[in-house]
């Protein structure tokens, strides 16, 4: 029986495995190459771990895996796995709108019994006497553990071992010692991207004082050579004091350490003249392109490329995700707009990354697979399945709730765009745009009777990235479609599902028909929920998710596509009322149920 | 009928000296030394899966005795195991057993008591499988002196799980976690002396200790209910004299794996 037949079957026996990967010497005591001998490098023989070596020298790093499964199940696979662990936290998965949820943290608590060695120490027939615990001695032989591989899957029992399905994979954090067992904690492969500053730092600094006018600069420092750029053919960007200027990769002289032709003062900023061993800072500058590849790169890149990153692999990226997006409104070259960012002062990368993610009305977290992916802020779309959650059929008992989630509402949005590169990044004098959007009805007296604000200094939209109307136009609409979302509270609805609904992941959009919240007339309410956070909770899976906006995207399919769809909106499916669209009357509803109008992106 | 049997005494504890004819070089943990070692999860693995395979042991002693045998955590369905002994390392072999296992749970049985110094299993599996053993005793067994009390329950388990319920009161699904077998082993009105000298120096030896050994309650009649069970951990010794006789109560609470 498959994994997936198991987890949907109404009883089965679900199993934790879990898999450690710690060093061990490829050599065999006391033969060669290993000089090692008893009595004359040590008393006793080694446990084959480097720690304890005894020919350092010749030490050969190799291999050797560890293998437990749950204690309180059958063996998954009897494969030598020993039935230790009792019990898995994982963080869980979350969708925060500021920066990732979690660096993927697994929590593994084992136990720790007495133990024969067998199997573990390669010369137990050679010791005079065994004793310990288990995990006391693992530790001990392998206190270099941090860094080593943790591995850890979940199946059901009689599924092979490659249908079981890889829950984490990541480093070991920390081991430490209780009186029930022993806690092992793993921390996913996943670099922490808030640690991550751009522009890089490099050593770089003006070779000699410079006048206002000069457009030939020499330079001096350790990594001067990397004025060069990655490639040729780029135009790069470098700041000296509270001045920007532009130069092509091509124009570096890397024998002469020097740039020429350079363009003073760029974006405005004020051209002066400078001082031999000012400090040279090379600009981030992302772009111009599309924006899908900008957020890809800036994971993917080394922090140190022209557009630095926070160096991710690709196989840690949901690379599917990004490229659906990236062509969503077109493909990489019939863009939206031309997006392009400069980031001349010490800047977070996931405060940057996430900034672009907030413009581009999207979303970005590391999901259930473990990848970094992405997507946009569309609760509707062709092709797209959603599950509907029912009272009866998948929300445990005692187990919903709602808020209304008021902290997230607000009646005015700001957003300041195309600064000057120099001055303050959080100050409205250091930007020349603005867009700002009212909610006059919501801040009246009869309604919310307040004013609250939402500001957003947006360092990814410049005046002259693409042509001006064109970023005027996507500016205002980025505006309008967060505005639209946050101006009214949106309800968050808290559930448990058994875990046979466990493939609903975070981000995902949920057809909820349940009064875990009632409409006016206290009738269940009907509606697309998005799966903000997911939390693995035994034998359960608890959902937090937030109400969309009623009023659908409208798509406008092909005449063949289209001839499937019913001229009206009555007859259509439910499907395909989320995925088509249907004028609304003078009312702005549609159809006899008088639902919310469909909007044009 | 039979009185219920235990076999913990193992021929293959007696010296350093157990081999294997064959083990998997693909992991240093398929060790033979994991047959004794009561864990039923560490195995030895066969390094072939064809011809015949053997767990052997040199007792040093001419005369070390064994009338059972028993093996649990494997995959011997269908293979032909001899239980054999020699004296000069099987250039002469005694075959005291055979015994072919229709499944690949737990199995125990006994055999008239012969002695030798070398013992082993002698298996040959029926398809290309690498042969895998958690648990293999070759030993005498520990008879009680009494039958279990009637209205016994010898299929007593507990399944741990635990199941959830939709808002409408439908039944979602249910994660089961394990099965346990819990026996409660009751002999009423045994003699004393029995007890005093046969059975507290087993309780004494490994009993108290929880240390697991194969169970069967009566294997004339119950041949394939065997189990490889242990007293409870934190246990009690639980025998009271019957009033104004030589007589005692006996009660043994053990648990193992359901398989």
């Amino acid at each position: 029986m498959s994994y997936t037949t198991n987890l949907k079957s109404f009883s089965r026996v679900k199993i934790w495995y879990v898999e450690l990967d710690l060093d061990f010497c490829s050599n065999t005591y006391g033969n060669a190459p290993c000089t090692a001998s008893v009595g004359v490098t040590g008393l006793d023989k080694c446990y084959n771990t480097y720690p304890h070596c005894q020919d350092t020298t010749n030490y050969v790093k190799g291999v050797k895996t560890y293998r437990f499964s749950s204690h309180d199940t059958p063996l998954p696979f009897s494969n030598n796995e020993r039935p230790y662990i009792q019990d898995i936290t994982q963080l869980p998965t979350e969708i925060k709108t500021d920066k990732f949820t979690v660096k993927g943290r697994i929590k593994v608590k084992m136990l720790n019994e007495p133990d024969n060695d067998v199997g573990i120490d390669p010369y137990v027939s050679d010791r005079s006497a065994i004793q310990g615990r288990f995990w006391h001695k693992l530790v001990r032989r392998n206190i270099n553990y941090k860094g080593r591989t943790i591995r850890v899957y979940e199946g059901f029992s009689g599924d092979t071992q490659a249908e079981y399905q890889q829950r984490f994979a990541g480093t070991i954090d920390n081991i430490t010692f209780s009186n029930s067992g022993v806690t092992i904690e793993g921390v996913d492969y996943i670099a922490d991207i808030s640690k991550v500053k751009i522009p890089y730092k490099y050593d770089i600094s003006l070779g000699k004082d410079i006048l206002a006018t000069d457009t030939s600069i020499t330079f001096s420092g350790d990594d001067v050579d990397t004025l060069g750029g990655q490639s040729t053919g780029k135009t790069l960007y470098i700041k000296v004091n509270d001045e920007v200027m532009q130069y092509q990769s091509s124009d570096y002289d890397s024998t002469a350490n020097s740039i020429a032709p350079i363009i003073r003062g760029f974006k405005n900023s004020k051209t002066t003249s400078h001082s031999e061993d000012d400090k040279v800072v090379r600009v981030a500058h992302y772009g111009p392109g599309n924006a899908f590849n900008i957020m890809q790169r800036m994971l993917t890149n080394a922090a140190t490329d022209d557009e630095p990153g926070a160096g991710i692999s690709t196989a840690k990226i949901n690379l599917t995700a990004f490229a659906t997006w990236r062509d969503w409104l077109g493909n990489d070259t019939t863009l939206e707009i031309q997006t392009e960012g400069f980031f001349p002062e010490d800047v977070q990368l996931d405060e940057a990354y996430f900034g672009l993610v907030s413009l581009y009305d999207s979303k970005s977290w590391v999901g259930e697979d473990l990848k970094i992916t992405v997507r946009r802020n569309v609760p509707n779309l062709p092709g797209r399945d959603m599950a509907t959650i029912t009272d009866s059929a998948h929300i445990a008992l005692d187990s919903d709730g709602f808020d209304m989630n008021e902290p997230k509402r607000f009646t005015r949005k700001y957003v300041f765009w195309n600064w000057n590169l120099v001055d303050d990044d959080n100050k409205i004098a250091s930007f020349t745009r603005r867009n700002a959007f009212v909610g006059a009805e919501e801040e009246s007296s009869v309604f919310y009777d307040e004013m609250i604000e939402d500001t957003t200094f947006q360092m990814w939209l410049s005046a002259t990235m693409d042509a001006s109307t064109s970023v005027e136009k996507f500016a205002r609409d980025s505006v309008a479609r967060e505005f639209a979302h946050r101006r009214r509270a949106r309800p968050i609805v808290t559930f448990e599902t058994e875990i046979k609904d466990s493939t609903i992941l975070t981000g995902d959009y949920t057809y909820l028909n349940s009064d875990v919240i009632e409409n006016i007339d206290g009738t269940p309410v009907r509606g697309i929920y998005q799966v903000l956070k997911r939390e693995v909770r035994d034998n359960k899976i608890k959902y937090t998710a937030e109400e969309q906006r009623a009023n659908l995207v409208a798509y406008i399919t092909s005449s063949t596509v289209a001839g499937a769809y019913p001229s009206s909106f009555d007859t259509a499916t439910e499907k395909q009322q989320r995925e088509g669209g249907w004028i609304a009357d003078s009312s702005n509803v549609v159809g006899s149920t008088r639902q919310p109008a469909y909007h044009i992106y | 009928m039979s009185n219920p049997i235990f076999l913990h005494d193992n021929r293959f504890e007696d010296t350093t000296s157990l081999t294997a004819s064959t083990v998997d070089p693909s992991d240093t943990s398929f060790n033979v030394l994991n047959v004794i070692d009561k864990r039923p999860y560490t195995i030895w693995q066969s390094g072939t899966s064809t011809g015949e395979k053997y767990i052997t042991i040199d007792t040093s002693n001419a005369t070390a005795s064994a009338d059972a045998y028993g093996i649990t955590g494997h995959n011997l369905n269908g293979a032909v195991i001899a239980i054999q002994n020699s004296s000069d390392n099987f250039v002469s072999v005694t075959t005291v057993a055979t015994f072919t296992p229709t499944n690949d749970k737990t199995f125990m049985s006994t055999f008239s008591s012969a002695s030798n110094r070398y013992w082993r299993f002698a298996i040959t599996q029926p398809t290309s499988v690498k042969l895998r053993i958690g648990v293999a005793v070759i030993g005498n067994k520990f008879e009680l002196t009494a039958g279990e009390q009637r209205e016994i329950n010898p299929d007593s388990h507990q399944t741990n799980s635990i199941g959830a319920d939709s808002k409408s009161l439908h039944p979602l699904g249910v994660t089961v976690r394990g099965r346990q077998r819990n026996r409660k082993v009751n002999l009423k009105a045994v003699p004393s002396t029995w007890i005093r000298d046969t059975f507290i120096p087993q309780w004494d030896s490994w009993m108290h200790k929880s240390e697991p050994a194969f169970y069967n309650w009566n294997i004339s009649i119950a041949s394939t209910a065997s189990y490889y069970m242990q007293v409870v951990p934190d246990n009690s010794f639980e025998s009271n004299y019957l009033d104004n006789t030589d007589f005692r109560n006996l009660s043994l609470s053990l648990k193992g794996l359901y398989e």
